[in-house]
């Protein structure tokens, strides 16, 4: 009795005759009609039954795929790579106890291919077969003793079996081999937490991350590269140019859009491909093409906005960002870069809603009220203070937030006196641990706030003769004007600068997208 | 029933557990509003409780339901038909002379729960003794507080506890020792219709989003103000800027220090482990205690989630369920509260390799001593072969039972466990409890857009069993109360709780498998830990039945 794979296997080489005899595949138009031919016209071809395997494996279609990869390791019983692409199909279809004979099946054929060691010990260790993984990892390293992810392997099995000092060597090696798989941190820490060395764990987990190791699988490269699928292709263009070949992405993303050519997400990470590459004016092209077809694509928008920032355009940029966060209110970048761009160009009340609304998003970045108190200084300055006393809640030991505050409190004429009387205590404090100039300037304003002029002025003073350098005009003339202000007993239209740099958020650069 | 009788009953393929869900009347059918639009919540829901709400000695259900979730169709276009009324219900045990008995009070009791519900936790908010209800959902949450005449009167607004994120589940527990219940309430993520995204699976065919479409929303800590009102405590607690994915929540003294810690289990982000450090404060320790991400440094999906003392060794360990082609994982406690990743080794991880797990729980299926496991299993994104076959939601997959071996591993007899453990469903909800009262573990599987199951332990016939019925000082059930007894070179750890696996809420009485016991005159004794720290101990206990133990006057 025929088994189902062998009828289906059987039922697709009648269906490949008949279509190869009625006319010839166009291959641009179907390649599984071309390798469905090749097969035909050459049966005992191992390769030809293999590559259509593979053509179905690469598509997820595992049930079609493995009576391929068998007829083509019965024609070839020597080659590891039908029965290794065949446990892999397995373990992709979750299938571990399936993929074991097969894969054992490759090892035995070859012992110097990396990805065939480490998928059959990732296999043996899902089934809990701790010995015959270590055999086989064992082995496998006397032929790649400087694989990171077959030492990675190792690892994992050493903390299985409780033997951490092992497991934290091999986790410790295979992070030299590839510092960036940052991933085999957070066993690296269980293995020294266990061993006794908690702060070794915690260092670990600080630079934890989500990269694991990688190792050659030039068959499941070549499985993988007949996908069509437009996912495939921009995942491993996006991998491309994180890598930094942007050249490499460049082509897989154009791939990709020939797969899906009206896919929105498949266009914006085309453009900015092109845009990390210097190609600004094909970016743009790109993301007008996302938008003719998806006008209401919040990403586009967002995206030409950077074109715009890039080229110093800030009010386009501006426009753009609005247009983002219009269709997509919770895009956290959009925020933030809507609020940058307004406060460049000093549309106060609007960079304070934007980044209002960034900091309701990402409440764990507390850098975003810095800028919200900035930006709310000029719309309403008792505002931006409670915007400041919050950053200083959140960060209790941050000078530049207690600073932050100082100013704000000691420059605002319609400070609370409560605020005016904190930010006097706080700068006298912090001025004891940072006797520095900014720290005297920010004491002389928060006292002349609260009325001290003479200390003040003899603060000024000892700061402008002895700390000139390091005090900048601008701050000397607004420290100036602020005292002036006061013995006037009249309030300042001009708000002092606070911090120029946080005002002047600096312009992205190609090379900061980069 | 020892080893040796359970091995000869899985060799005779008898079935381990009998499903009596028609035969006790349980006629209740899931809804979940499918209309093509592929909605996220859709297929989350829906779970089940556990509760003696009338307090007559038995464990009465409370069964959550969905509802249409478009406004603009019809209930005629929804593409899976309601079978039962599209509000929750309330099953009362009537049970007599062992027959398991359950009648619809839906309407004596006043429970109206038409929105789309997702979870059921249960817990005494005032301190009369009688079990209340707290109802998660896709919308606004609902408390209920029983009236102990049968009936319960909705008091979300007035007691603060309202919530209108998705929320999954809550989980009831005195974190400040003050005596009074708190809540923690789990939530998702920033889901809404009208901005609904449309996924796509491999072949761009529409099909269910992951979370990662969507921004986590932050999970909610109500202090109970012991006057009938909770106070918002999530931010002095120290659980304000935590954000995740969460579906499924856990409590228990991870660390030993008498004090109730928190685990929440995030979908396919870091996990939390919130250590109660006293003081009504907590910190997130999970990282570094080893419970974030797996061994291999991987944030899982954690749809379900237990704690207990799978080993034997006086600890609480922790077991969760995740997506097909990630594996559960167990974490084993050292005792300290830090955990080591031992899936590996447990033989757990290979078998549920295929499987999308959802409700679990560790229960003594033989009343060995040892913790045996279920996953009520479903898949979220459609299964090919599925779709093909004109499937109307293709998400089925089998239930599994893994017998514990007692080194550590655990063995999959689900193909040994008979009918309930064959058929194909997409299974959500889980919970445990001894419905007939006869000294096993009984357990109610709910279905996405399907039947509910009531599985009878057939499984534990013939072995030793110890019950508690631990009450509070007004005679309700008290939850967070930790039990420990000493069989032969093991202590056994077990704990009063109603949290834990998805959606759903447990019996809270302790029940201890003593395995086989030669001595018929043999008695126990258990030391308890209460929620206010305080430890009593119990000796003389006799073994078959349960035993109704105060907590100590304070």
């Amino acid at each position: 009795m025929l088994t189902r794979a062998a009828k289906s296997l059987l039922l697709l080489i009648l269906l490949a005759t008949a279509a190869a005899a009625q006319q010839p595949p166009d291959p641009l138009a179907d390649p599984l009609a071309e390798l469905v031919a090749q097969q035909a016209a050459s049966p005992r071809d191992p390769g030809a039954a293999g590559r259509l395997g593979m053509y179905y494996h690469a598509h997820e279609q595992y049930a079609e795929a493995l009576p391929w990869y068998e007829h083509a390791q019965a024609l070839a019983p020597d080659r590891w790579r039908w029965p290794y692409l065949a446990g892999l199909a397995h373990m992709e279809s979750a299938r571990p106890k399936e993929a074991l004979a097969p894969l054992s099946e490759a090892f035995a054929l070859t012992s110097d291919q990396e990805s065939v060691g480490v998928l059959l010990a990732q296999v043996l260790l899902s089934l809990g077969r701790l010995d015959k993984a270590d055999r086989v990892l064992g082995q496998s390293l006397t032929q790649h003793p400087d694989s990171a992810a077959l030492l990675a392997e190792q690892g994992l099995l050493r903390l299985a079996q409780g033997r951490f000092a092992d497991a934290a060597d091999r986790l410790r090696r295979a992070l030299e081999l590839q510092p960036a798989a940052s991933r085999l941190r957070h066993p690296l820490a269980s293995a020294l937490r266990a061993s006794g060395n908690r702060e070794g764990a915690r260092e670990a987990l600080a630079a934890a991350g989500k990269q694991s190791p990688r190792f050659d699988d030039p068959a499941g490269d070549e499985m993988r590269s007949l996908s069509q699928s437009y996912a495939f292709y921009m995942s491993q263009g996006l991998l491309a140019a994180a890598s930094g070949d942007l050249n490499a992405a460049r082509q897989l993303l154009e791939r990709a859009l020939a797969a899906s050519p009206e896919n929105p997400t498949v266009g914006v990470n085309y453009a900015r491909v092109l845009e990390s590459d210097g190609d600004l004016e094909g970016s743009r092209a790109a993301l007008q093409r996302v938008l003719q077809v998806n006008p209401d694509h919040a990403p586009a928008w967002r995206n030409l906005g950077v074109l715009a920032e890039l080229e110093g355009e800030d009010s386009q940029a501006l426009d753009s960002y609005r247009k983002a966060v219009a269709l997509d209110p919770e895009d956290f970048r959009s925020r933030l870069l809507a609020g940058s761009a307004a406060l460049r160009l000093r549309e106060m009340a609007l960079a304070a809603e934007q980044y209002a609304e960034a900091a309701r998003l990402k409440p764990e970045r507390d850098e975003l009220l810095m800028s919200q108190a900035v930006a709310q200084w000029s719309v309403s300055c008792p505002k931006a203070i409670e915007t400041a006393l919050k950053l200083v809640q959140r960060r209790p030991e941050d000078p530049a937030a207690l600073l932050l505050y100082i100013r704000l409190a000691s420059t605002c004429d319609d400070a609370p006196p409560q605020a005016r009387s904190n930010a006097l205590n706080a700068a006298r404090n912090l001025s004891q641990l940072y006797p520095g100039p900014v720290l005297k300037l920010s004491l002389a304003m928060a006292e002349a706030a609260s009325g001290a002029y003479e200390d003040a002025a003899a603060l000024h003073e000892a700061a402008a003769q002895t700390l000139a350098p390091e005090i900048t005009t601008a701050q000397q003339n607004a420290l100036a004007a602020l005292l002036a202000r006061y013995r006037a007993g009249q309030p300042s239209d001009q708000p002092f600068v606070l911090n120029e740099q946080v005002l002047n958020p600096p312009r992205l650069t190609p090379a900061d997208r980069r | 029933m020892n080893s040796i009788l359970l091995a000869a009953t899985l060799l005779a393929a008898d079935p381990l557990f009998d499903d009596r869900s028609q035969a006790a009347g349980l006629n209740f059918t899931h809804f979940n509003g499918m209309i093509g639009e592929h909605f996220f919540p859709e297929m989350m829901g829906a779970g089940v409780g556990l509760l003696d709400y009338d307090r007559d000695g038995d464990l009465d259900l409370y069964l959550v339901q969905g509802s249409l979730l478009s406004d603009t169709h019809k209930l005629s276009q929804a593409l899976i038909q309601p079978v039962s009324p599209l509000t929750d219900r309330l099953y009362r045990n009537d049970s007599k002379a062992g027959q398991l008995r359950f009648t619809d009070v839906t309407e004596q009791s006043g429970i109206v729960a038409p929105g789309y519900g997702m979870g059921v936790s249960v817990g005494d908010v005032n301190n009369d003794g009688w079990p209340d209800l707290y109802l998660s959902n896709f919308g606004r949450n609902q408390l209920w507080v029983n009236q102990r005449d049968g009936s319960f009167q909705e008091v979300s607004e007035a007691a603060g506890a309202g919530d209108d994120r998705w929320s999954i589940t809550a989980v009831f527990f005195d974190y400040d020792q003050d005596g009074w219940q708190d809540l923690y309430v789990v939530n998702y993520v920033d889901y809404k219709l009208a901005s609904a995204k449309i996924c796509l699976s491999y072949n761009d065919a529409p099909d269910y989003c992951s979370p990662q479409s969507y921004r986590p929303t932050a999970d909610r800590l109500l202090h109970n103000e012991g006057n009938g009102r909770f106070q918002e405590a999530t931010s002095r607690a120290g659980l304000g800027r935590a954000e995740g994915p969460g579906l499924g929540a856990v409590t228990g003294d991870f660390n030993a220090d008498g004090l109730a810690d928190l685990y929440v289990a995030n979908d396919g982000a870091s996990n939390f482990l919130w250590m109660n450090q006293g003081g009504g404060r907590f910190k997130d320790e999970a990282l570094l205690a080893g419970v974030a991400v797996n061994m291999s440094g991987m944030p899982e999906a954690s749809m379900g989630v237990d704690a207990n003392d799978f080993d034997g060794d006086g600890d609480l360990d922790l077991f969760m369920t995740h997506l097909d082609r990630q594996t559960n994982t167990l974490y084993v406690n050292d005792g300290e509260g830090w955990f080591m990743d031992q899936t590996m080794g447990s033989v757990l991880g290979a078998s549920s390799f295929a499987f999308t797990g959802f409700g679990t729980g560790w229960f003594d299926l033989d009343n060995d001593g040892w913790l045996d496991l279920i996953s009520a299993n479903g898949a979220v994104v459609k299964i090919a072969e599925q779709v093909a076959a004109g499937e109307t939601l293709p998400l089925l997959q089998r239930n599994q039972l893994w017998r514990n071996l007692g080194d550590g591993s655990y063995e999959d007899i689900s193909a040994k466990a008979g009918g309930p453990f064959e058929r194909e469903r997409v299974s959500r909800g889980a919970a445990f409890g001894d419905l007939d009262n006869d000294g096993d573990l009984d357990v109610l599987i709910t279905n996405n857009a399907g039947p509910v199951e009531l599985l009878v332990n057939t499984a534990a016939g013939g072995n030793a069993w110890l019950g508690l019925a631990v009450t509070d000082r007004q005679g309700g059930p008290a939850i967070g109360v930790q039990a420990t007894l000493r069989l032969g070179e093991r202590q056994l750890v077990r704990r009063s709780r109603t949290d834990g696996s998805y959606l759903s809420a447990h019996d809270p009485r302790i029940l201890f498998g003593l395995g086989e016991v030669d001595d018929k005159g043999a008695t126990y004794a258990v030391e308890l830990r209460w929620p206010d720290g305080k430890v009593s101990r119990h000796a003389d206990l006799e073994p078959g039945r349960y035993h109704v133990i105060s907590q100590p006057a304070g």
